[in-house]
């Protein structure tokens, strides 16, 4: 045993982590020149983040009832309700074609399952990383990819799963954490070494090209491609490196929350902070589930047995206990992003588009059918419980409400994924 | 001509003919796939006609294309009625197929129709069957089209450039620097790469993207700074660790929660097994040891109180099982090594203590630089809060403070006089000290620093660096260097000793380069001149195939002196290779892809009922058994009939309970014989693919049905249609799967799979999610609601009882088992995916295969001899 380490209550620090939050202290955020319009006005950029649950919500609980402005909360939705005109809900939409129940659950933000991915020109890129290509160097972190307890959401262009944060710690650090001048120095050299390591393997490869045969230079092309690609990230590192981090009063709580029940809150706090300081504008957050034990009062059971509830009226009350947790977790986060004004006129949630549902419909039957759905802020007509039924056969893609959201974003697309076009009746 | 004759034959003579290749990429196809199982038998006695009649044999017609037959006449008849504009089952559509063979698609699909005919499984049972007459010109007249196909298909060549994958990278590092890579890992930020039917090295799946990029630059600039180290003068330590060290004495605040002791420095008890919880740890050696190297760890300990007076049940331990002290060497700079398991964690020790009775135990591990040892109680109870508050209001209600369930309090309870620790008499792990002494003299790292005869590099001439970088180049890129890309590094060289580089940085550099440049991470990156290009290639083939790592010295040797040109000198490297420990790659990592394996853990069984699973960390044991029994296979030549069903396994204690074979109880493997009337035996009896194949709550006969289908038999079926919701599972009424499947194989687009599938995987329905055995059907409360019913009827009206039946009926279609072992075993060699033109090699190794007595290091020996393995750039 340590006498070093001091335990303290969970309720007393999560009371403490609050206060301290609800009061971050913020240095002024230099903007980058696209956000200042000619006139001088800076204008607030838009904020994505994406909550991603592996096991989906059990629909029986989730889907309201009816549709329209006037439809009643479903029991998982309650803890939203005095978020109400903020969060619109979604019924009916999903991926075509895409099946395969837990293997299909990382195409939720791009449509497409990854092994389909290489035919297709943007692969299974997700929606945060179309927008983050869009966002470009203009934050210190393009984007920020966490995954509790399991992967991440976010998939590059390339057909690559961005490995997550999986620690506080790393979170914090990133954020956070200066870089001391002798470490700033030293990747600094380490920028320009790699540089001019790049220079030269890159004349390995012309060298190669010659000598392969015509069907392998698609394959070289991948080389030549993130050389150029790696090339203009060590640019912008080494941008980076020379501006200081934002400061902020909010401590990690010590000790670490070691279960899941403790972890996830402290989780949205910092993605919070993420958005809030600008280090990124885009952050996506996977949550899987625990090992070991929840923290969860009431939960004895595994999160993904559960699941497997063959609608037994104990499972089912053991996993609406976890899935209330996880909108609870969802509404105060939501709450936070409200209560934080970034302009005079508009609060962080008005300039934050929060998308938080699932790849996975029905989890007890593996189904990716009807996904769960939830968009709030970004300043779009919320309020209401919008279903798209099928038209002549065919479901409307959740890659049209991706389409929605990223031409919110500021970019100028019409199409994503297995979109038809942007989501009727919604803006 | 006597090749081609003699695959006529093949393709025609056999009955069990697999899935046709697909050509080229195409994602549409991808999924689609014959369903050749079982083979229907009321074409039997027609086939057999066909087969056995050498006389009327087809290689006489194959040279005749023109055979008289009209082939969209034959279609018209016999498949648009089903396969056609208004019906397209199983996502086939022949009425738009043309006859220009050239076109892949085209090829494509008439090989399917070809294998459906051989099959005898279209046209289906319920339609009239084409004459005899008309189906031997039909069958003769796509085999003499395919012939032709393959030939011009032949010069089109596969794309052979596959960048290594992760594991491959590690083990190249390894061999290339002569690294300990027990702890050392460049590669745990790399992505997953993704994987083709299983495996993890196809060359057109293995992307390079600007963030691997970024990883490799980190991975080389890592391995740089640990394998190229100045020979310094090291000190060796030793030091001694007391209780004192290991533990305080000092006063504790609610140990029963805790529980590491040491009530007064002449020893330290550990009561939990908690990875969560304490381990035994010095905290003043948290600077580490000093330098990588090899360290004597020494422990006295014993075990106390294995019989203790409380209800084992509340315990949650098996009395029958000593008590097991596991020593692990951590990183303190990647987590507190005093305190719960963490990334850099590696066990290096399991040692079963005796009962009251202290002993010095001696460890020799590798520890990198910084790495401290820790110990903990392996089998110990878990977790431990649970287990002590069951334990202490039935047997030691003095302890109880009034907060005594508050497990976070500040301060201790006023009341609270006893602790439990003073009185508990549950099972302890009792550590009386540890020492540590090291590092050893000496290491196997390979000097790249020193030139022999020259001296080191700060002190050679530029011939010296030259040769230095070009030996090195020979190494890294596998093969004889190109003059003008050891020009480059050396001036690349000179430019960094004028930036200011000492001589030991600037080499540092250009191998840092090395390491990011193509002709590394590209297994093989080809040569001008053809037959050096060839003996490099296949070397490096051979090697990534049995090592999964670069060649070896004696290796390169041979592809620079002999050429590897003829397939005696080929197969004596692969045997010699074989013999070297660095084939375990082979087998861990061929059973990871062919059998699945890679995705155990991907859905862990539920902690709560299969705690064993957990506890006893079963899940690298299964893997285990599934390697040796593999390896047992290989280097005895054994027949590959034993992967479908043996008279041996490989247990060690853990799996034997598992199992419920008596007699084992070490942690360590040993070969065991099962008895005839067990229903092990083979890989469907063993834990590790009875895990895989459940979801981690409950088995599914569709998963482990499609799984032999896919592995066994290689004949995967087709996705199910799009319209079909899955089945969503009811227990209210505990119905069994069984008879849920039943009615869903009552919708007819799902009946014709799932009646294939869904027998299957009803024989291996007497293996629970885990893989243990059970008669009867459990709920949530551990009551049985239904016995478990393993029989079936396969679809081609063969019936079952159970598992050792059915795998009597897969042991009948051996020859089909033997084409799927060929493919996969060829892919993973080859490193690429199968095509339309393989289709000739594979049916002829599967044929020399079956001649040989299907032995499995046979296989191995026709893979590398093989004409597609000598087909290089």
């Amino acid at each position: 045993m340590k006498s070093n380490t001091r335990y303290i209550d969970r309720r007393t620090f999560l009371r403490a982590a609050g206060a301290a939050i609800a009061l971050p202290f913020l240095e002024s955020i230099s903007l980058p020149h696209h956000l200042r319009a000619a006139d001088g006005v800076v204008r607030e950029p838009m904020r994505m983040l994406c909550v991603g649950l592996n096991y989906g919500l059990y629909p029986g609980d989730f889907f309201p009832k009816e549709s329209g402005s006037k439809y009643q909360l479903s029991k998982l939705l309650q803890p939203l309700a005095g978020l109400k005109d903020d969060f619109t809900v979604f019924s009916q939409l999903d991926h075509p074609g895409v099946k395969g129940g837990h293997e299909a659950v990382h195409t939720f933000l791009s449509g497409v399952l990854s092994k389909h991915g290489k035919g297709r020109p943007e692969g299974n890129i997700t929606l945060d990383q179309k927008a983050a290509e869009f966002v470009g160097s203009d934050t210190r972190y393009p984007s920020l990819a966490i995954g509790i307890g399991g992967g991440s959401l976010s998939w590059t262009r390339n057909n690559v799963e961005i490995p997550p944060i999986t620690r506080l710690e790393t979170m914090f650090d990133a954020l956070f954490l200066e870089t001391p001048e002798s470490k700033r120095k030293r990747l600094s050299d380490s920028n320009k070494l790699n540089a001019s390591i790049l220079d030269i393997v890159g004349e390995d490869a012309v060298a190669l090209k010659k000598r392969i045969s015509r069907n392998d230079v698609e394959k070289l092309d991948e080389y030549f491609t993130s050389i150029r690609e790696v090339e203009k990230r060590l640019t912008q590192s080494e941008a980076w490196l020379r501006r200081p981090k934002p400061k902020t009063d909010y401590q990690l709580p010590r000790p670490l929350p070691d279960d899941f029940y403790g972890e996830v809150p402290v989780f949205y706090e910092l993605m919070k902070l993420a958005l809030q300081t600008d280090s990124t504008r885009i952050v996506t957050c996977g949550i899987d589930g625990w090992s070991g034990e929840s923290g969860l009062p009431g939960v004895t059971q595994g999160y993904h047995f559960l699941t497997h509830h063959g609608h037994d009226e104990s499972r089912l009350a053991q996993l609406s206990i976890i899935e209330t947790f996880h909108t609870t977790a969802f509404a105060s986060f939501l709450e936070g992003l409200k209560r934080t004004q970034i302009s005079n006129d508009a609060s962080l949630l008005d300039k934050t588009m929060v998308l938080f549902g699932s790849g996975m419909g029905n989890a007890s039957s593996h189904s990716n059918r009807d996904l769960p759905l939830i968009l709030a802020g970004g300043g779009f007509n919320h309020g209401e419980h919008k279903k798209y039924p099928k038209t002549s056969g065919r479901q409307t893609p959740a890659c049209n409400l991706y389409v929605s959201m990223l031409q919110r974003f500021g970019l100028d697309v019409e199409q994503f994924g297995t979109s038809t076009g942007s989501l009727d009746g919604f803006s | 001509m006597y090749w081609y004759s003699k695959f006529n034959v093949m393709l025609v003579g056999r009955l069990e003919l697999g899935r046709p290749y697909l050509p080229g990429r195409c994602p549409l196809r991808k999924q689609r796939s014959c369903q050749s199982f079982p083979v229907s038998s009321h074409w039997l006695s027609a086939l057999c006609f066909l087969c056995f009649s050498p006389v009327l044999g087809f290689f006489t017609y194959a040279q005749n294309v023109d055979t008289g037959i009209a082939p969209k006449e034959f279609l018209k008849q016999h498949c648009i009625q089903c396969h056609g504009e208004e019906k397209q089952k199983g996502d086939r559509r022949f009425d738009s197929l043309g006859t220009d063979f050239n076109r892949d698609d085209t090829a494509y699909d008439w090989q399917e129709i070809l294998d459906m005919l051989n099959l005898g499984e279209m046209p289906p049972e319920e339609e009239a069957p084409p004459s005899l007459k008309d189906l031997r010109a039909m069958v003769s007249w796509i085999t003499g089209e395919l012939e032709l196909a393959y030939e011009r298909h032949a010069s089109n060549k596969a794309p052979l450039l596959r960048r290594l994958n992760r594991y491959e990278y590690r083990y190249t590092i390894r061999d290339l620097f002569g690294l300990n890579i027990e702890s050392f890992d460049p590669t745990d930020s790399f992505p997953a790469d993704e994987k083709f039917e299983g495996f993890a090295n196809v060359g057109e799946e293995l992307i390079l993207s600007d963030y691997l990029l970024e990883q490799y630059l980190e991975a080389a600039s890592q391995t740089i700074e640990k394998a190229i180290v100045a020979k310094q003068d090291m000190t060796p330590i030793h030091e001694v660790f007391t209780p004192d060290d290991l533990c305080d004495r000092t006063y504790h605040f609610r140990p029963q929660i805790w529980f590491e002791v040491n009530v007064d420095g002449s020893y330290v008890d550990v009561g939990h097994g908690d990875r969560k919880s304490e381990r035994v740890y010095a905290d003043r050696f948290e600077k580490g040891v000093p330098a990588d190297g090899y360290y004597t760890i020494r422990i006295k300990s014993e075990g106390i109180n294995r019989e203790h007076p409380y209800d084992s049940k509340l315990l949650g331990i098996d009395r029958s099982e000593p008590i097991k002290m596991e020593v692990l060497v951590t990183d303190p700079k990647v987590g507190y090594p005093g305190r719960r398991y963490n990334a850099s964690d590696r066990t290096v020790a399991r040692i079963p203590l005796l009962d009251h009775e202290a002993k010095i135990y001696e460890v020799r591990v590798w520890m990198d630089e910084g790495f401290v040892p820790v110990i903990r109680y392996a089998n110990g109870p878990r977790p431990f809060k649970g287990v002590l508050s069951r334990i202490a209001p039935v047997y030691h209600r003095e302890v109880l403070p009034s907060n005594w369930r508050d497990g976070v309090a500040t301060r201790p309870a006023e009341n609270q006089e006893i602790y439990l620790s003073e009185v508990y008499e549950g099972p302890r792990m009792r550590i009386h000290w540890m020492e540590i002494q090291g590092p050893e003299a000496g290491n196997e790292m390979v000097d790249w620093l020193q030139v022999p005869g020259e001296g080191s590099v700060e002190n050679i001439s530029e011939s010296g660096i030259e040769r230095i970088i070009e030996d090195f180049a020979f190494k890294a890129f596998r093969r004889p260097s190109i003059p003008s890309e050891i020009d480059r590094y050396v001036d690349f060289y000179q430019k960094r000793r004028e930036l200011g580089d000492d001589a030991v940085n600037a080499v540092k550099t250009v191998f840092k380069a090395m390491l990011s440049s193509p002709n590394f991470l590209y297994v093989e990156t080809p040569l001008d001149e053809p037959d050096e290009n060839k003996a490099f290639a296949i070397a490096s083939r051979l090697s990534y195939f049995l090592w999964s790592s670069m060649p070896d010295e004696v290796l390169l040797n041979a592809a620079s002196h002999d050429r590897l040109g003829d397939s005696k000198s080929i197969v004596a490297q692969a045997l010699r290779m074989l013999q070297d420990p660095k084939a375990r790659a082979f087998s861990n990592h061929f059973t990871d892809s062919w059998l699945r394996l890679n995705e155990l853990g991907s859905m862990p069984p539920d902690s709560k009922k299969f705690s064993q699973y957990h506890d006893r960390e079963l899940e690298p044991l299964m893997k285990e058994e599934t390697r040796l029994f593999f390896e047992d296979i290989l280097h005895n030549n054994r027949s590959i009939e034993n992967f479908i069903h043996s008279d041996f396994t490989y247990v060690n204690g853990y799996l034997a309970d598992l199992y419920g074979i008596e007699g084992v109880s070490s942690d360590s493997f040993s070969r065991v014989r099962l008895p005839a009337n067990s229903p092990r035996g083979g890989v469907l009896g063993q834990a590790s693919i009875l895990t895989v194949t459940s979801n981690g709550v409950e088995t599914s006969p569709v998963m482990r049905g499609i799984w032999v289908l896919e592995n066994i038999l290689g004949t995967p079926p087709a996705p199910p249609p799009p319209d079909v919701e899955p089945l969503e599972p009811d227990i209210r009424g505990a119905t069994t799967i069984r008879e849920q499947l039943a009615k869903h194989r009552k919708v007819e687009t799902c009946a014709d799979c799932h009646r294939k599938i869904d027998p299957i995987g009803f024989a291996l329905e007497s293996f629970d999610p885990i893989g243990s055995y059970r008669f009867q059907y459990k709920d949530d409360g551990g009551r049985s609601y239904s016995n478990v019913d393993t029989s079936g009827t396969l679809a081609t009206g063969e019936s079952f009882a159970d598992v050792s039946e059915l795998k009597g009926l897969l042991l009948d279609r051996k020859n089909q088992f033997a084409r799927c072992l060929v493919e996969k075993m060829l892919i993973y060699a080859l490193g690429r995916e199968l095509h339309f033109s393989d289709r000739p090699i594979v049916d002829g190794i599967a044929s020399e295969l079956a001649d040989r007595n299907y032995g499995l290091k046979d296989l191995v020996e026709l893979i590398v001899t093989s004409e597609a393995f000598s087909d290089v750039l």
